[in-house]
């Protein structure tokens, strides 16, 4: 629903010296295109080193694995923050993964879109570890890319003191650019669309970094092959 | 809070933040380090004057087309299931807000960091209404609780304040026994917060960007606030300044890359969340309702006056952390919502210069914000403009005008400067009043010597040197 | 054939520093040019201009336009970059008179700033200048930010024998002169003078340097107040030093 649009539009209208918005926009012309040039020509090693460099710059902590140890990958740092877990539902996570961590430690959860938002986010709340697998991660900020819509609740990466996101190594590209062309590539946009780039942090006591302000206190990346 | 954030006037203002040593430390200090870390991020970057052509040209081309993506942006968004109001003021803005909480029967808000809310005075009228809101960025919540304290930097809100402060404000406040550690003040907030945003009926937040072409609103932050306050509540309210709009995502990328480093240095923060519409049938959290609520507040003046370009501007504070003024007096020395350069460029077109015209005196038109700015606002020239006119419409008083136009007259004419400079050399002995006071208060004044350098040149030929 | 230069004083140096303007006459005398000054000459109007006074501006804007363009001469120098900015300004005071606004863009393509003129145009250094002891540059914001003169005066500096420059805490900040900003605000323009004299003075400095009359006037004010050990002077002054 649109409420009190007309009067507004034409405010703004003649301000502009006209009597009602254009039928299309001006051309905008981009004086350059930089941002295009970042790494345009790196091989798929070369960004994922990129990337996982400026993620430990960041307090990140990356490991890579193949699909096969991903499991084994995820109970070890489990096995140091302790559980509950709660998983997206997606299929790189709630095959093996899952049932490996279920053996390991009892408490698994999966997110359950059929299920309430209490009941999600009361797991979500409960949970050690929350994970996730990123659409695309981003080499020069080390950002990954959430769609937080269906089994990849918006709680699974926020509520819990630990993060873990799982990338796949050929999806990680140059920078924010390339992030910013599929989004408009996409029919239909999530409702809820995160870029994380590091743990939650503040600087607002004299400017002194903390780690950990509302969301996760660690943010740990798996690459998987 | 309005646009006005002390009732002092001008001087008083700045004789109070002058006598403020804690303060002008944390200022220099934050000034100091955020430059730094800004100057290295675009050094890494590269090409720091082709980014902030191309994201100048970009906020311009918006501004120049806003009547048209601000329709694009509304019917995209409704067609995401959002609710989009358009108000012409702070009342109209806040009066809407009001009433979607009351007619959801909510009790309790939490908010992330946003200017246009502080702008329009939301939470005042919120609370008036018996509401409880909660700020959740660290140091907005803090000033929130310190007896509703003003923020003094439009990004690092407390900035003004030291660790000790905020712990002996926790400590009366909110029952803090711990010690004065950032981590130990940052977790203990955390606890605090964390019920709040569980509890919550509604998450109040700005916008820092909207992409027309899709209806998406965006809000970055790096504690991770703006993602929980449109996590966790089952409505959604969104403040949104008219001008916050890019046209696609392809510009967002560009306006992104310079606001987190402008703002803190960084590349990017560590959340951006794009939210396009409700949660959707498949979610189980995020919000059931979005309200997008667009504010004029002054802004279409703006528009349509020399100073539109000002409107270009993404936030991000880099101009105040380069102020030379700023940096001994502020936020809080300007008694505006938005200080620095920006403030002087922007409030005075925005609110009138019957109020605010007085601010634009706070600068020395050293010219450095105009050279950061990462979307080429031509701080500098609209400073001096606002002079202009303010001078014209004689909104500075009757004794300046006097000695401006004596002044004027003098150097207007030959004989008469002749005159009046041959009696330059008495004027140690006027009064130290007035213009004089302001100088000698802390100045020695130069002693002016018998000899003009044109009587100098003048009788160069028969004597030679100045005696 | 020697450049024929119109000499702009400024009027804070003919009145309250001449020793500034007359060490710029002599030196540019010394790089061989043929030097005049127009008596008639008074005040660029910048002190108006920048408190928004543009109509009280205006006579001395068309006095200066008619006196520095009347002399026959190749070029108009001038020892303040604050000026100078001023003087390539014109044009924007004469929108409705495109006459003026032309005359307006002949005066300032053909006004430089003294350092920039030396530098760039005559491409001189300055010979056989002395001066022992460590330095202190104040990179003034209207010459070097505004007008884009960074290199010129290091350039110069950096050849007089016997001076070391020393870089300082927040070199390139504003000294907070500012004009009439000095005696509006004058606490507030205090404040920014004192921090920069306390760093100046926390590199060792024993001159401070500049460019421009007005900022070393408001630094020196703050100096001889707190009775510091440095001595104030004029890049002029610096290379007819011996």
């Amino acid at each position: 629903m649109i409420t009190g649009k007309e009067l507004f539009i034409s405010r703004i209208s003649h301000g502009l010296g006209r009597a009602a918005p254009p039928d299309t926009p001006t051309r905008l012309v981009y004086p350059h295109q930089m941002q295009r040039r970042y790494q345009a020509h790196a091989a798929k090693r070369e960004l994922r080193d990129i990337f996982i460099a400026n993620a430990r710059a960041v307090g990140i902590d990356v490991r890579e694995c193949s699909e096969r140890d991903l499991a084994v990958a995820l109970v070890e740092i489990v096995r140091k923050t302790g559980g509950p877990v709660v998983l997206a539902d997606d299929p790189l996570l709630t095959g093996d993964v899952a049932r490996c961590l279920v053996e390991a430690f009892t408490e698994c959860h999966i997110w359950d879109a059929g299920a309430g938002r209490e009941e999600n986010m009361a797991l979500a709340e409960k949970a050690k570890v929350g994970v996730a697998r990123a659409e695309m991660a981003l080499a020069e900020s080390a950002t990954t890319l959430l769609s937080c819509h269906g089994g990849n609740g918006r709680s699974i990466t926020l509520l819990p003191e630990n993060s873990v996101i799982v990338i796949r190594a050929e999806t990680i590209l140059p920078r924010l650019t390339q992030a910013m062309d599929w989004l408009h590539q996409q029919k239909t946009l999530p409702a809820s669309v995160n870029f994380v780039s590091g743990p939650s942090s503040t600087a607002d006591i004299e400017l002194v970094r903390v780690q950990g302000v509302h969301g996760p206190l660690e943010l740990v990346y798996i690459i998987v092959e | 809070m309005s646009i006005k954030t002390s009732p002092l006037p001008l001087k008083e203002r700045l004789r109070k933040e002058l006598a403020n040593p804690v303060m002008r430390t944390a200022i220099a200090n934050a000034q100091d380090l955020l430059n730094a870390k800004r100057d290295a991020a675009f050094a890494e970057l590269g090409d720091f004057a082709k980014w902030r052509e191309t994201a100048g040209a970009i906020r311009s081309h918006v501004l120049e087309n806003l009547d048209f993506y601000l329709s694009r942006f509304a019917e995209r968004a409704a067609a995401a299931g959002a609710h989009v109001y358009f108000a012409g003021d702070a009342a109209a803005a806040t009066a809407y807000g009001l009433q979607i909480l009351r007619d959801k029967k909510a009790a309790k808000a939490v908010k992330s960091k946003s200017m246009v809310t502080e702008e329009i005075g939301l939470n005042r009228l919120l609370e008036e209404a018996g509401l409880e809101v909660v700020e959740t960025d660290l140091g907005e919540y803090l000033l929130q609780i310190d007896d509703l304290d003003k923020p003094s930097h439009i990004v690092v809100p407390a900035l003004h304040k030291d660790r000790e402060r905020f712990r002996e404000v926790l400590a009366a406040k909110k029952g803090y026994t711990g010690d004065s550690v950032p981590e130990n003040l940052t977790r203990f907030v955390r606890q605090l917060i964390r019920k709040d945003f569980l509890e919550a009926d509604v998450g109040i937040t700005g916008c820092n960007f909207a992409v027309a072409e899709t209806g998406t609103v965006t809000l970055v932050t790096n504690e991770g606030n703006g993602r929980f306050v449109t996590t966790a509540p089952k409505i959604q309210l969104v403040f949104m300044g008219m001008e916050r709009l890019v046209p696609t995502f392809a510009e967002l990328d560009i306006i992104f890359s310079v606001l987190a480093r402008s703002a803190v240095g960084a590349k990017l923060t560590s959340y951006m969340s794009l939210i396009t519409g409700p949660r959707g049938p498949q979610d189980a959290d995020g919000p059931e309702e979005l309200h997008i609520i667009i504010v004029d507040n002054g802004r279409s003046r703006v528009l349509a006056s020399e100073f539109r370009e000002v409107l270009r501007c993404i936030r991000c504070g880099t101009c105040m952390l380069e102020c030379p003024a700023y940096r001994h007096i502020s936020g809080h020395g300007y008694g505006t919502l938005y200080p620095g350069p920006l403030g002087l460029a922007l409030v005075p077109v925005l609110a009138g210069y019957e109020d605010y015209g007085e601010i634009t005196k706070i600068c020395s038109l050293c010219g450095a914000c105009s050279q950061v700015c990462p979307v080429e606002v031509p701080l500098y020239e609209f400073i001096f403009e606002h002079r202009r006119i303010i001078a014209e419409e004689q909104r500075l008083g009757a004794g300046e005008n006097f000695l401006m136009g004596l002044y004027g007259a003098v150097i207007g004419n030959s004989k008469l400067y002749g005159m009046a400079t041959r009696l330059a050399r008495f004027s140690a002995l006027a009064p130290r009043a007035g213009p004089l006071a302001q100088w000698t208060a802390a100045r020695e004044l130069p002693a002016i010597p018998k000899t003009r350098f044109r009587d100098w040149f003048a009788a160069r030929g028969k004597k030679g040197n100045l005696p | 054939m020697s450049p024929r230069v119109s000499f702009f004083a400024t009027c804070l140096a003919d009145t309250v520093f001449p020793h500034i303007a007359a060490d710029a006459v002599r030196l540019l005398e010394k790089l061989g040019c043929r030097v005049t000054f127009n008596p008639r000459q008074t005040c660029c109007g910048q002190p108006l201009a920048n408190a928004g006074f543009h109509a009280e501006a205006a006579a001395a804007i068309r006095l200066q336009l008619e006196v520095l363009l009347t002399d026959p001469t190749d070029y108009v120098v001038c020892p303040s970059g604050s000026c100078v900015l001023q003087i390539k300004e014109y044009p924007k005071f004469f929108k409705n008179r495109p006459d003026l606004q032309d005359k307006a863009r002949q005066l300032g393509d053909k006004t430089y700033e003294l350092t920039d003129f030396i530098v760039n145009v005559l491409g001189r250094t300055v010979p056989g200048a002395r001066l022992d002891g460590r330095a202190a540059y104040h990179p003034s914001c209207h010459l070097t930010r505004l007008l884009g003169v960074t290199k010129p005066p290091l350039a110069l500096l950096e050849q007089v024998a016997g001076l070391e420059l020393v870089d300082f805490k927040g070199q390139d900040k504003c000294c907070g002169f500012g004009g009439t900003f000095a005696v509006k605000l004058g606490a507030l323009s205090s404040a920014m003078a004192v921090e920069k004299v306390e760093n100046i003075r926390a590199a060792g400095a024993h001159y401070l340097i500049g460019a421009d009359a007005g900022c070393l006037m408001n630094l020196q004010g703050i100096i001889r107040r707190k009775r510091y050990p440095i001595t104030v002077l004029h890049i002029a002054q610096v290379l007819m030093a011996d």
